[in-house]
């Protein structure tokens, strides 16, 4: 096992720059996702990991060892590809003990790791098989059979889960979670998706743009989003966002009402007049009675301009300041008109200050703060 | 819709659409092939033409030209199963996997030649390898490296190999451009995999990207069969069969012994011949290509 230190990391194609000044450390044994929406530059960033793309600036070190005029099988990382990248005309054994054959490992040795990776994956009853004959979930196992065999020191996983249905997602990350305590390596992971990433991951780097926007714990990201960005990315349904102005007694919201916010309190009383916008998530808006449990409770008359039954729960949407709906949640559903109004409850404790113009977040800093737009090292 | 056709018109209308090409397969394919196999069983003209059963087929057994010639077309075969499709294979690899800068241009150049009709590549050839004036022969001589003095298509020890190269030269973009289409439908992720996985060029080649054209390779290698099998024209405009039948071929012979030697009964049971086994390899690229 390994660390992997990431240092001033960029990347160019021809005169575009795509990744700009990355920083970030991987300790041994994390397990790290990389998040952000499609051109971020995550994949990017992985694949320069993995030595499938040069570095146009900055090192790379795995183990403490600078990989970057090393080659990809020598850097002691394995991969698993989005479309599992399994060699068609070779059994599932063919494919997982590959590696160790061109090697030149004896057959006896390749024949013991890959039954040892089988019995962790439960393939042993598919090593006949070629991949045209599995399933979706097969093939990726079998994908991350390949990769435990060669007992790498990082595993690189380039949005493992993207190509199978919502119910097989939800039982392989149960599977990668379980083979990651099971082995214990070092692991990267890039998706789009940040319930995979909330649900897998040890620490989370949200990317935009080629830059760290933050980097953090689930948690941190989820209660503490360093950006306006980052709150709306992470959360599903995301963060509810207006834009406003902050007043000596809270946010007066554009077109809407005064949400009063403790300004001092928050650390935001020299904010006193600037352009922010002001979040807060769909679970911290119920009506009374719903099982949230509000510190510090602020209640409006909503108008339901639409709802969506989950099952559960209810989401509802209702019109606040200028920037299009918010969602509530109603935890004990009922069935609401529209038109109809609704005391909705806000936690405002659990409130959220970005500013208008760099969407940075104001007061109740975190420490991961500060890795907004620099790059910066957590 | 071909199947709400078919319901609203039947059988008959499927017949009626097919009947002209059946009509023209039948005229000018099965036809003439039927005749050169009634043909074959006759004597020549000039000795009757009466029914002889499979006199010309024992003749044929016992002519050491027509062995010449099948054993022309055997190494011929072979010659171009390494030099087309291998070689063809080779560069496309080399295309498709090393060369990242003028790839277009190079394929242009390589695909060209098979723009020509086969006729022109062997009168170009036939002037380049002149044995007096040749582009060739100057060459070699401006270089100050021997020549034979008649000629390499003149030459008995390196005619053939010289039709050989040239057939080669006339191929060897097309066979690289199947190959190549092929291979560009490789995912790219399998040779990022294979280089996580410590394979060097020649290994991935090997179990990566042969593998991954079997199909590809199995219907070129037909194509070469066949085509190889028939082959004529670039033998005839080159040699004709010479010196002293090195380079005779079937089709050759075929075409010597109708118009020259005046049997025409003799070459259809050759033509015969070249037939069924142009079938049997065509059958085999059907069979290859349904199970692909």
């Amino acid at each position: 096992m390994a660390d992997v230190d990431i240092r001033n990391l960029s990347k160019d194609y021809g005169a575009a720059r795509v990744l700009h000044g990355v920083d970030l450390s991987i300790a041994d044994g994390e397990f790290v996702a990389l998040v952000g929406p499609s051109g971020c530059g995550k994949s990017t960033t992985l694949r320069m990991v993995a030595g499938l793309e040069s570095v146009s600036d900055g090192t790379i070190a795995i183990g403490g060892a600078v990989v970057n005029e090393v080659e990809p099988a020598d850097r002691g990382i394995a991969m698993v590809f989005q479309s599992y990248a399994l060699y068609p005309h070779m059994s599932v054994a063919g494919n997982m003990g590959y590696a160790l054959k061109v090697a030149g490992r004896p057959r006896d040795e390749i024949r013991t790791r890959v039954a040892e990776a089988a019995r962790i994956l439960d393939l042993e009853a598919l090593l006949d098989r070629r991949p045209a004959d599995l399933s979706g979930g097969q093939r990726q196992r079998v994908a991350m059979g390949r990769a435990i065999v060669r007992r790498p020191k990082v595993f690189l996983f380039d949005e493992p889960l993207s190509n199978l249905d919502a119910k097989l997602r939800t039982q392989m990350r149960t599977e990668i979670k379980r083979i990651h305590r099971q082995v214990g390596a070092t692991t990267v992971y890039v998706t789009h998706d940040q319930v995979e990433a909330m649900t897998l991951a040890d620490r989370i780097v949200i990317m935009r743009d080629g830059r760290l926007e933050q980097v953090g714990t689930p948690e941190d990201v989820f209660d503490r989003p360093a950006s306006a960005f980052v709150a709306a990315f992470i959360g599903s349904p995301p963060m509810n966002l207006a834009a406003g102005r902050l007043e000596a007694g809270g946010v007066r919201l554009d077109g809407g009402a005064t949400v009063p916010l403790n300004l001092p309190a928050r650390g935001l009383a020299d904010a006193v007049g600037r352009r922010v916008l002001f979040g807060l998530r769909p679970n911290d808006i119920a009506p009374e009675g719903h099982g949230m449990d509000a510190a510090e409770p602020w209640e409006i008359e909503a108008t339901v301009s639409a709802a969506e039954p989950l099952g559960g729960e209810t989401l509802v949407f209702f019109p606040m300041g200028e920037g299009g709906d918010w969602i509530g949640r109603m935890l004990k559903p009922r069935a609401l008109r529209l038109g109809e109004t609704i005391v909705l409850r806000f936690d405002l404790a659990r409130a959220h200050v970005f500013d208008a113009e760099t969407g940075a977040r104001l007061g109740g800093a975190t420490h991961e703060d500060r890795t907004i737009n620099q790059g910066g090292r957590p | 819709m071909a199947a709400t056709i078919r319901r609203r018109h039947g059988t008959g209308f499927d017949l009626v659409m097919i009947a002209p090409a059946l009509a023209l397969f039948g005229l000018f394919i099965v036809w003439p092939a039927v005749q050169a196999l009634v043909t074959s069983l006759h004597a020549e003209p000039t000795r009757g033409g009466g029914f002889v059963g499979v006199a010309n087929y024992r003749d044929m057994a016992s002519d050491p030209v027509f062995w010449i010639a099948m054993k022309n077309n055997v190494l011929f075969i072979l010659c171009n199963l390494v030099f087309q499709v291998g070689v063809g294979t080779v560069f496309a690899a080399l295309i498709d996997q090393g060369i990242r800068r003028g790839s277009t241009v190079i394929r242009t150049i390589i695909f060209a030649p098979l723009v020509i009709a086969p006729v022109a590549i062997g009168v170009i050839w036939a002037m380049l390898l002149e044995p007096n004036f040749g582009l060739v022969r100057q060459t070699f001589n401006a270089t100050g490296l021997p020549f034979p003095r008649q000629g390499l298509l003149g030459n008995p020890d390196l005619a053939f190999a010289s039709i050989v190269a040239v057939g080669a030269w006339n191929y060897i973009g097309f066979m690289m451009t199947i190959m190549l289409a092929a291979m560009q439908g490789i995912p790219r992720d399998l040779y990022e995999a294979a280089r996580l996985d410590g394979s060097s060029p020649l290994q991935t080649f090997w179990n990566i990207t042969l593998p991954g054209v079997r199909g590809a390779l199995i219907l070129c290698a037909l194509i070469v069969v066949v085509g190889s099998f028939k082959t004529f024209e670039l033998v005839y405009v080159l040699t004709r069969g010479g010196p002293g039948n090195t380079t005779q071929v079937l089709g050759t012979y075929i075409v010597e012994a109708a118009f020259q030697l005046f049997r025409p009964n003799y070459a259809a049971g050759m033509s015969v011949v070249v037939l069924v086994v142009a079938i049997l390899f065509g059958s085999l690229q059907v069979w290859s290509g349904r199970r692909a």
